[in-house]
């Protein structure tokens, strides 16, 4: 009566197209544009948008040429004949299928592996699966309705996460912007991202149902230019959040940028839970699109009459092959290779072609039942409910390596401290448990105690330096805390000659040493927080093999917890331990070092309330690394040449320190290979992936500038 | 109809049989009292007929002056002196018009009966409505009696445009149903729906407008009403201006507003009538509480029990503490109390004024109390569930509030069995299920979907009540040629 039944508006197309192409883009294509383009992967999704506006330009003209009323199967059987156009249909029709299939594949994988990990891949299908069944039966407009509506609701919150993490971008990670010699990469790349955008062919099934055929076009250039400007930003903070080695690693790194990014306020502690949402909908959309083209084409070339029974065996056929590729790693990527190789050269070939015959030929001539099998899921399934009560919330974890065998200690939180009326039981603040190895010791506990271990509020972990010095328990320790998503990336990490010694000074503390110790690094006033080293770092430098950490080292001092060295770790190897000073002068090269004070030898007593540090590789055959140090200095009293004498000191000091930590522990104090592509695109193509090559050619050069200030 | 009263008044109380409620009178009239009538009422609906107050009392001492010529003469040219007398000529039209509460007269020679209106049913006044209670605006409510609330109606708008139209309804209840709307606002495809919609069923009695209303329905499985209600005639009149069609029942004070959508139970009338800041707060306030009254326990449920690393490390180490003690699993406690709850609801609303006051007092404060002392629930599930509570309250609309409240429960069952999949799951169900729902052909969630259908006019009377100078345009439910409700007079008042 009011609204127009089974059309859809303009805006609502390029929605619904919008989210076709946003998640299975941002969700699935960092990883494989790392792999292919690497450091150019934003200038494969510059090019791909640019062919993805040029590809929906040609929809845009298949649109024009339909008759009015002419749906796209009508229009492929007047462009190719009968069998032809019926050939062509079924083309789209496997495609469709064999899409639909994958996205329930990935959409299972990712339910299972970020939110309910103890779920049933099958029954996370099934129940998706159903729902895309029941919105299909009520018809397109519907449909159409559900993203109009949820658009915003999705997209506030992920460019908010977006804008939160860009503070967490390395920009020498982004660097040098274009290597030659990866042509192919980048070609291969911008490919693999048209793909995506080719989906954009959906619109063409879309005539029928528009209220306007003519704003299909528009409304698909908007959706290319929408998403590609998305998958760009979001390109490039992951690879300046990451490095490009470590996101080649993981498998959705989007979702793993949700679980690091930390909001202000401190509302929530990690996000990754809520954001899946993101890709909740944006996959559950492209699933559903999938079905729904699927179906009628599979209506319109079996079933003429049978709309519904089309859709129910659509989608058992969607379920089937999304369990296959469950099942077999060979058909997945089986199936994503057919993709660039079958299904886009098809889903940009059939339009391009009926367009241009279409063409000569003118020339010529003219020239339901969802509760009952969600009450069946909920017999069938393994809940996996865990009480609060049922679990122990770890704030700290210490790592020993033992003679031959791994001890791990927890730090929990007294629960009777928290709310003493109700925990007349007495909670374990403490618990020490020691195995073969880390994963073996790890799962005794849940068969030691009656409780469940929930590592999501682990605020730092102590690991020995022993434990850190065997790169094979290292290797085994990340590797498990990867693949069983354990502990959070953003964990503070500390090193300490007896881990299980340090967390036992917990008794001497107010609080819990976890967060005693999470407060130590938040409270310093001379570096930023973000420039701790975290358990993620580790991770990131493990693939990416390119820069220096120093991670805090502990001793006991006074009973209390304190930082008297730091341990460095860098092109993904323990190096060893270097002292406070040594620290210090590193992070004040690498210009990390907001704030230092000291006292000079005649007790002068100085402080620094400002430093620039400038940093340039020198042109030529060497590699020189100069660092120009910019401070304002403050000195209390009077004193004559001390801007001559701190200059002096500062230069002399850094020649001293750099000269000492490159032959011990062999490290590079500057970082300076973490900038190499941005500083010299030359050299960082030469020494790519060979960092000790590089430090062994490296000469450092200081020079200090002393601005005295009242 | 016969000339003989005889066998009228046999004809007439053979159909009545022996009702002790129909008071059947034989008397005489005319100068000479020769002139046999025959006078039946409902009993309590027709006065003291001597007396000189009751219409009925006048009109027969004034018969009781005339000839029997003049009699006829004068019942003939409705020449009584009563507005409102009405002539059948079928006992069994004479029959329902004693039934609608008047007093039906049969004299001797005349073959007619004449309905002559009194007293009538007796009918509860007019009062503030006890739902939809508003700061600022009226305060009148609408009554039992259909002809009052269709007065109350009119009395807002004075036009000759505003139309009634009656139907009846129900073959032994024979109530009135009215259908009220704007001649040149409303659509006319609109209105034949609903009288067909009306005439679909036949059915035996329609006591209440929420009768009609699940009859009408287009979708009798959906949670959520398709047909708006209120209790405020300004509202009603509110709904008419924009082109929408009232539906009026007998016996009712509660009338029928369609089409509607998700946006129009969200609205009050006040805000209209407050400033568009203070509106469109309360609004965005009244949207979140609708969204928080579906899915909190839900949500508390999937956090606890399956996302803990959403909540800060203080929160989650004081909910654990709370947890301490408690026998039974998150979800029972949960459903208890939300169960609790409702009791107390439904017991509250059961009992008389005062003690309803009472019920609600002592179950939400000594209860809750006592339960988490004696460690039944946590603190945190109480106070969950009374957060969850106030925003059901603050939904504007009874009806609508009660689809959220139901799908709490949908919420509950789908988080604790599967989290915040569970949650997403059961959002997306609920979308789906809310994105196909129509009232009369518009999309229930307009205009937040569909908004090009008004060229986004709309959305200026949404989530946000953008100044009242700038909605001039009349929402969808309008003809389009009759879409302009406001334009502005003094255009060039500033260049004086």
């Amino acid at each position: 009566m009011f609204s127009k039944n089974n059309k859809i508006s303009k805006r609502q197309i390029f929605r619904l197209l919008t989210y076709d192409l946003l998640g299975i883009g941002t969700l699935l294509l960092p990883t494989a544009l790392a792999n292919k383009a690497g450091r150019n992967g934003a200038l494969s999704i510059g090019i791909a948008i640019a062919a993805g506006v040029i590809f929906a330009g040609l929809l845009g003209g298949v649109i024009h040429s339909m008759q009015e009323d002419e749906s796209y199967s009508s229009y492929l059987r007047r462009c190719f004949g009968k069998i032809g156009g019926k050939l062509a249909l079924l083309g789209y029709g496997i495609y469709y299928l064999f899409l639909g299939g994958y996205c329930t594949y990935v959409f299972g994988h990712l339910i299972i592996s970020d939110l309910l990990k103890e779920q049933s891949f099958y029954w996370v299908c099934a129940g998706i699966l159903l729902l895309a069944v029941y919105g299909i039966f009520q018809g397109i407009e519907g449909r159409a309705r559900i993203y109009e509506i949820l658009f915003w609701f999705l997209m506030i919150p992920l460019f908010l996460m977006l804008f939160f993490s860009a503070e967490d971008v390395d920009i020498p990670r982004l660097f040098p912007l274009y290597t030659s010699g990866n042509d192919l990469g980048v070609f291969q790349g911008s490919y693999m991202t048209f793909s995506i955008f080719s989906l954009s062919s959906f619109s063409l099934f879309l005539v029928p149902f528009a209220a306007e055929k003519k704003q299909i076009k528009g409304a698909c250039m908007k959706a290319v230019g929408f998403c590609g400007g998305v998958l760009l930003v979001l390109y490039i903070i992951l690879q300046g959040s990451f490095g490009i080695g470590a996101l080649q690693e993981l498998e959705y790194p989007a979702v793993t940028l949700m679980s690091m990014i930390q909001i202000p306020g401190g509302f929530l502690q990690r996000q990754d839970a809520l954001m899946v949402a993101v890709w909740f909908y944006t996959v559950f959309a492209l699933l559903s699109s999938s079905m729904f083209y699927a179906s009628e084409t599979v209506k319109e070339l079996l079933f003429k009459q049978k709309g519904k029974f089309s859709i129910v065996l659509t989608a058992l056929i969607l379920f089937g092959i999304g369990v296959w590729c469950y099942r077999s790693k060979v058909f997945s990527d089986m199936l994503l290779k057919l993709f660039f190789t079958v299904a886009t050269p098809l889903a940009v070939g059939i339009p391009l072609l009926a367009r241009l015959l279409l063409g000569f030929k003118k020339k010529k001539k003219h020239i339901s039942a969802l509760a009952a099998v969600l009450c069946c899921m909920c017999v069938f399934s393994g809940c996996s409910t865990m009480e609060l009560e049922n679990r122990n919330f770890p704030l700290a974890m210490g790592i020993d390596k033992d003679k031959d065998e791994c001890r791990i200690s927890y730090k929990f939180e007294d629960l009777s401290s928290v709310a003493d009326q109700n925990a007349a039981a007495g909670s374990t603040t403490d618990f020490y448990i020691r195995d073969k190895d880390f994963y073996t010791a790890m799962s005794k506990y849940a068969n030691d105690t009656n409780k469940v271990l929930d590592y999501n509020h682990m605020k730092v972990l102590v690991l020995s330096k022993e434990f850190v010095e065997d790169a094979k328990d290292l290797e085994y320790f990340l590797d498990v805390c990867e693949s069983k998503d354990l502990i959070a990336r953003n964990t503070l990490l500390f090193l300490a000659e007896d881990a299980g010694e340090i967390l036992a000074l917990d008794k001497n503390l107010d609080r819990t040493i976890g967060s005693y110790l999470e407060e130590l690094i938040e409270s310093r006033k001379d570096y930023e927080l973000k420039d701790a080293v975290t358990l993620g770092d580790i991770f990131n430098e493990i693939e990416n093999k390119e820069q220096l950490l120093l991670i805090p080292v502990l001793t006991e001092k006074g009973k209390l917890p304190v930082i008297e060295s730091y341990y460095a770790f860098s092109g993904g190897e323990a190096k060893g331990e270097i002292d406070i000073n040594e620290a210090v002068l590193s992070y004040l090269t690498q210009g990390k070092i907001k704030y230092l004070s000291f006292i000079l030898e005649d007790g002068t007593p100085i402080s620094i309330e400002r430093i620039r540090v400038k940093n340039s590789f020198s042109r030529g055959d060497e590699i020189r690394y100069l660092t120009q140090i910019q401070l304002e200095v403050s000195v209390e009293g009077e004193k004559k040449n001390v801007k001559k004498e701190l200059t002096k000191l500062f230069e002399a000091q850094l020649e001293k320190t750099a000269q000492k930590l490159f032959k011990t522990p062999g490290i590079d104090m500057t970082n300076s290979f973490y900038r190499l592509g941005m500083g010299n695109r030359k050299k960082y193509t030469e020494y790519q992936n060979r960092i000790d090559a590089y430090e062994k050619e490296l000469q450092l050069d200081f020079e200090v500038e002393i601005i005295l200030v009242q | 109809m016969d000339r003989e009263l005889s066998k009228n008044k046999a004809a007439f109380l053979e159909l009545f049989g022996e009702s002790a409620d129909i008071k059947k009178k034989s008397m005489y009239v005319g100068v000479e009292r020769d002139v046999a009538c025959f006078i039946a009422y409902v009993e309590v609906t027709g006065g003291s007929f001597m007396f000189e107050n009751s219409v009925v009392g006048k009109l027969l001492n004034r018969l009781c002056t005339m000839e029997r010529k003049d009699i006829y003469a004068c019942l003939e040219k409705n020449a009584l002196g009563i507005s409102d007398a009405t002539l059948f000529e079928t006992i069994e039209d004479a029959a329902l018009g004693l039934l609608t509460g008047d007093v039906m007269l049969f004299i001797d020679g005349f073959d007619k009966a004449v309905k002559i209106p009194d007293k009538g049913y007796p009918a509860m006044p007019v009062k503030e409505p006890d739902s939809e209670k508003v700061i600022r605006g009226s305060r009148e409510g609408f009554a039992d009696s259909i002809k009052v609330n269709t007065a109350l109606i009119r009395k807002r708008l004075r036009t000759p445009n505003l139309r009634v139209k009656e139907v009846r309804l129900g073959t032994r209840s024979n109530t009135n149903v009215d259908i009220v709307y704007m001649e040149d606002l409303a659509e006319p495809k609109l209105i034949k729906e609903v009288e067909r919609r009306l005439s679909r069923y036949e059915i035996d009695g329609i006591l209440d407008s929420g009768m009609i209303e699940q009859l009408s329905e287009e979708k009798w499985y959906s949670p959520f009403p398709q047909f708006q209600t209120t209790q405020r005639p300004d509202r009603a009149a509110m709904a008419i201006l924009e082109g929408r069609v009232v539906v009026l029942s007998d016996n009712s004070p509660t009338g029928l507003i369609v089409p509607t959508d998700y946006n129009s139970f969200i609205k009050t009338s006040d805000d209209y009538y407050n400033r568009w800041e203070i509106a469109s707060f309360a609004r965005i306030l009244r949207y979140m509480a609708a969204f928080f009254a579906m899915t909190l326990p839900g949500l508390y449920l999937a956090v606890t029990n399956f996302h803990t690393q959403v909540l800060p490390t203080t929160l989650l180490l004081s909910f654990a503490a709370a947890r301490q003690g408690v026998p039974f699993p998150a979800v029972v406690e949960v459903l208890l109390m939300e169960l609790s709850f409702e009791l107390l609801r439904e017991a509250g609303v059961r009992l008389p004024g005062a003690m309803g006051n009472t019920i609600g007092i002592v179950g939400g404060l000594i209860i809750g109390q006592a339960a988490v002392e004696a460690n039944i629930v946590s603190p945190i599930v109480v106070i969950v569930v009374a957060f969850t509570a106030l925003c059901s309250f603050a939904i504007p609309n009874e009806e609508f509030a009660t689809a959220f409240r139901l799908l709490k429960f949908g919420f509950i069952f789908l988080c604790s069995w599967l989290g915040f999949y569970g949650f997403l799951y059961s959002l997306l169900l609920v979308l789906i299920h809310l994105s196909h729902l129509k009232s009369f052909g518009i999309p229930y969630l307009m205009p937040f979907v569909g908004a090009d259908l008004s060229n986004y006019e709309d959305e200026r009377d949404s989530l946000i009540r953008q100044p009242l100078f700038f909605m001039k345009r009349r929402p969808i439910y309008a003809r389009k040629e009759q879409r302009t409700r406001l334009r502005r007079k003094d255009k060039h008042v500033f260049k004086k």
